[in-house]
């Protein structure tokens, strides 16, 4: 279904305060699905997987409430060797008018159907990508998994306006008319929406591989997710704050933090953050209880519980952790991780 | 001085950030397209990626874009003349909160890092090291453990350069980091870490070694086996004018070389095993100069006790040589400054300094600056600590580096792209070299010089290398640490990925992003044609 947008559609989001510059809060944005054909994304898709064989593509999809669409899409997707399918039940503007996006995915009768048809035309994984513009999006998880989905994205963006202008005009605002539709938030602000949700669906599904989006900024906050449910994390606010570069930042921060947690000696840290010993006007002020049974130091003369004492400063032997260990020992066990 | 700082050497700096201090800073940053502050970065940092990182809470993140371009990344958190590099390019200049504090973000992020307490390793995509060709096994020694010699170490070592030795002609390590710049400015824990991180790379630091000394030369290094050689000894002695000659330190009169040591032994736990006292001032103390290093002075004159310090020099406040972070802090202390005055002659009683006598001195205007005897000033004072700069003329030193060409003022003659002597083994950098002022540049010119020791070592061989320089990274045990994830039977490199999106808008911007690592990425939501 061919679309044509308009701009400008992406805005920046008032809901960090008068902030302007990379570091925005939150966007909003009345973008619809991909202006380029079916055709030239399964082309690049199989030009891409060619050339980066070991990364992964995943083709999002989307049709109206049709058998013979969403078969005929599936199957071109599939053949274009697309690792995996992101179905898009959830695009909160300009396709519900039309009877796709939000229109099918608020009901968990339309979401379970198209998951059945979508199953029956494909044999690789595919994904149902929730929107958090429901009452309930654990019912629709429920609803996709029953349909035979694989797994479920959550979530989309949450239906908004951002602003309105003092002389009633809408921000983002088209043309001569001003003329605007109720768009997507997204960023940092939707994070405890996202968050809720990923932790829902993985306590009411356990085991039900979830990929997390909505407010992914950083290591420290994708580790949130991963904690809540997740399996893997996607990002898109915080490229459009940078850039790409970002990834760099992401997956170093996010070794550092399985890192850390197998030191003993660091068990008080939060993340990579030091704890934030007692202190008043600069000195440490220890308790009695921290300094019985402590080492004297005779250099300065003085008894510390030494946060760096130079015998302990070395730790020379470590163990290689793997992703994989140290999500065994969280309390959402899946399976599939 | 109002506040009692006698004995007192707790960080004095207004830099240093706290981490929701440090956090806030960062989230300032413009991350501009160009940015000047990496441009004004004698070692090249990249500070906008160390900025975002902080901002990300990833302070290992920043921690090892720091290292990995400065291995002195603390040390120069901590006290470069930022006014006068980074920061001072900082675009925000113009803003009612500032430039961006870069200084104190690099110190931050590289201190969480020193708690964190993990050693640095060996580059892990090289070969191991009985695997490695004959060429890096070469002996390679540096004289003077300081900074110029620290960084040109560490990057020999992360190329691969397993016989690297170091030579220290005093007990301590650190140069005039540990030996001049004081406790309150650079702890000695921080030099302490910092070679420490060189050390795991497998240098090895050989002290109460110098040029000079017990008969170690160029020749004998030579002889010994040692095929390239880095001078990175400094200017050890002190530039004393002529009306101090013959004046001791018991008669009350210090060199800036005699006073620091002296402080810096006191004050610095772990430096040595000396259990010294800090030298006993009282009264007024007059400090001569006006560089950084005489505000070093004058602030640890105050922790030795001294009750008044002036600060004495020839030139105008507008000509003050030292950057304002060390301006400001001596003020604050109360410390007094006296401009225009040139000395003139010492005068003692009953063998020991009670004052100086000074003359005006004027600027003409067509810029010279002349000394007028007929305004005399004289000033009552219990100590005088002299600060007119440092230079090189030990005799003995000047020899040993024979064959090395000396200049004019008795240093070596340098190459400046490739720190290379006149002779092609032997290589110099830091103050010795001439071309360094602080810290940082001291860096740089070991970085530079690792480069091109590389090259050199290598056409010995026969090889050649890569035709623009490119040098390893800082590495540690975080850095091997698998984050890929299998999900639905299918194996993601890492757990992040672009969504659906316009970040993903076009399959050429997939590709950019698969280049700079993104794990996996979602098309765009397409439909059928219809």
């Amino acid at each position: 279904d061919l679309v044509t947008n308009v701009s400008p559609r992406i805005v920046r989001g008032t809901t960090s305060g008068h902030v302007f510059g990379p570091g925005q809060g939150s966007f909003l944005n009345i973008e619809l699905i991909s202006e380029k054909t079916a055709a030239y994304w399964c082309k690049s898709v199989a030009e891409l997987k060619a050339e980066f064989p070991q990364n992964i593509i995943i083709s999002s999809i989307m049709c109206g409430y049709n058998q013979a669409d969403w078969t005929e899409l599936a199957k071109m997707a599939e053949d274009s060797k697309a690792d995996a399918l992101e179905l898009n039940l959830s695009c909160p503007h300009g396709m519900g008018e039309r009877g796709m996006g939000l229109a099918c995915g608020q009901d968990p009768e339309l979401v379970r159907n198209i998951c059945r048809w979508v199953r029956k035309a494909t044999t690789i994984p595919f994904f149902a990508k929730l929107t958090p513009n429901v009452t309930n999006i654990v019912d629709i998880a429920t609803a996709a998994y029953e349909g035979g989905a694989d797994g479920v994205t959550a979530t989309n963006t949450v239906s908004g306006l951002m602003a309105l202008k003092a002389d009633a005009t809408p921000w983002p605002g088209i043309g001569r008319g001003a003329r605007t539709t109720y768009g997507g938030v997204s960023g940092n602000a939707i994070r405890p929406i996202a968050l809720r949700a990923v932790s829902a669906i993985a306590k009411a599904l356990p085991g039900f591989p979830i990929l997390a989006t909505g407010g992914i900024d950083s290591a420290e906050s994708g580790l949130q997710f991963l904690h809540a449910g997740a399996s893997v994390l996607q990002v898109c606010s915080a490229v459009q704050n940078q850039d790409f570069t970002v990834i760099e930042d992401y997956c170093l921060g996010l070794k550092a933090l399985l890192y850390l947690k197998s030191i003993e000696e660091l068990h008080d840290w939060d993340g990579q953050s030091p704890p934030t010993i007692r202190h008043q006007k600069g000195k440490p002020v220890p308790r009695v209880e921290e300094l019985v049974g402590k080492k004297w130091s005779e250099d300065t003369g003085k008894r510390f519980p030494l946060s760096l004492h130079p015998d302990e400063r070395r730790h020379k032997k470590r163990c290689v952790v793997l992703a994989n260990t140290v999500f065994l020992s969280l309390p959402n066990k899946s399976k599939f991780t | 001085s109002c506040l009692n700082l006698e004995n007192n050497f707790d960080d004095i700096k207004h830099t240093t950030l706290s981490e929701r201090g440090a956090l806030r800073e960062a989230l300032r940053c413009l991350k501009c397209a160009d940015a000047p502050c990496q441009k004004s970065c004698p070692t090249n940092l990249d500070i906008k990626s160390f900025i975002t990182s902080i901002s990300n809470k990833n302070y290992y993140g920043a921690a090892k874009a720091i290292l990995s371009d400065n291995p002195l990344g603390l040390t120069c958190g901590m006290v470069c003349p930022t006014s006068d590099l980074c920061v001072g390019g900082c675009n925000l200049y113009a803003s009612e909160e500032g430039p961006i504090n870069i200084g104190g973000l690099q110190q931050f992020a590289t201190e969480v890092f020193s708690k964190m307490g993990i050693p640095q390793i060996r580059n892990p995509e090289l070969p191991p090291a009985h695997e490695m060709p004959e060429s890096f096994h070469t002996r390679i020694a540096l004289i003077g453990c300081g900074p110029a010699s620290i960084s040109c170490a560490s990057f020999l070592a992360r190329l691969g350069y397993d016989n690297i030795t170091i030579f220290e002609k005093q007990k301590y390590i650190g140069g005039l980091s540990t030996a001049e710049i004081p406790q309150f400015r650079l702890p000695y824990e921080v030099v302490q870490f910092e070679i420490d991180l060189m050390m795991d790379l497998g240098v090895k630091v050989v002290l109460e070694k110098g040029l000079g000394q017990n008969g170690m030369t160029l020749t004998s290094l030579k002889k010994e086996g040692f095929q390239v050689v880095f001078v990175g000894i400094g200017l050890p002695q002190a530039n004393r004018d002529k009306i101090f000659e013959g004046l001791t330190t018991e008669q009350g009169f210090y060199t800036s070389k005699d006073f620091l040591p002296l402080v810096a032994k006191a004050s610095k736990i772990g430096m040595c095993n000396c259990r010294s006292q800090l030298p006993k001032l009282h009264g007024n103390v007059i400090v001569l100069g006006a560089g950084d290093t005489a505000f070093d002075c004058a602030t640890s004159a105050l922790r030795c006790g001294a009750r008044r310090v002036f600060v004495v020099f020839r030139k105008g406040f507008t000509n003050i040589r030292a950057v304002p972070e060390e301006m400001e802090v001596a003020k604050e202390e109360k410390c007094e400054f006296l401009p225009f005055l040139f000395p003139h002659e010492v005068i003692k009683k009953d063998g020991r300094v009670v004052g100086l006598r000074f003359c005006r001195t004027e600027q003409q205007d067509d810029g010279t600056w002349v000394v007028d005897e007929e305004q005399i000033v004289h000033l009552k004072a219990d100590f005088i600590i002299s600060a007119f700069g440092s230079m090189l003329n030990d005799p003995e030193v000047k020899k040993a580096l024979e064959p090395v060409k000396l200049n004019g003022w008795g240093t070596p003659e340098v190459n400046s792209e490739t720190m290379q002597t006149s002779e092609p083994w032997v290589f110099a950098g830091g103050d010795i070299a001439g071309l360094a002022n602080t810290t940082v540049e001291s860096v740089n010119d070991g970085k530079q010089a690792s480069w091109h020791i590389h090259k050199y070592i290598q056409s010995l061989h026969g090889n050649t290398v890569r035709s623009t320089p490119k040098l390893p990274l800082f590495h540690c045990a975080i850095d091997t640490v698998d984050i890929s994830v299998e999900m639905c039977g299918i194996k993601f490199p890492n757990p992040f990925g672009l969504a659906s999106a316009p970040p993903t808008t076009s399959a050429a911007m997939i590709r950019r992003a698969f280049e700079q690592g993104w794990g996996f990425a979602l098309t765009k939501t397409f439909g059928l044609d219809k």
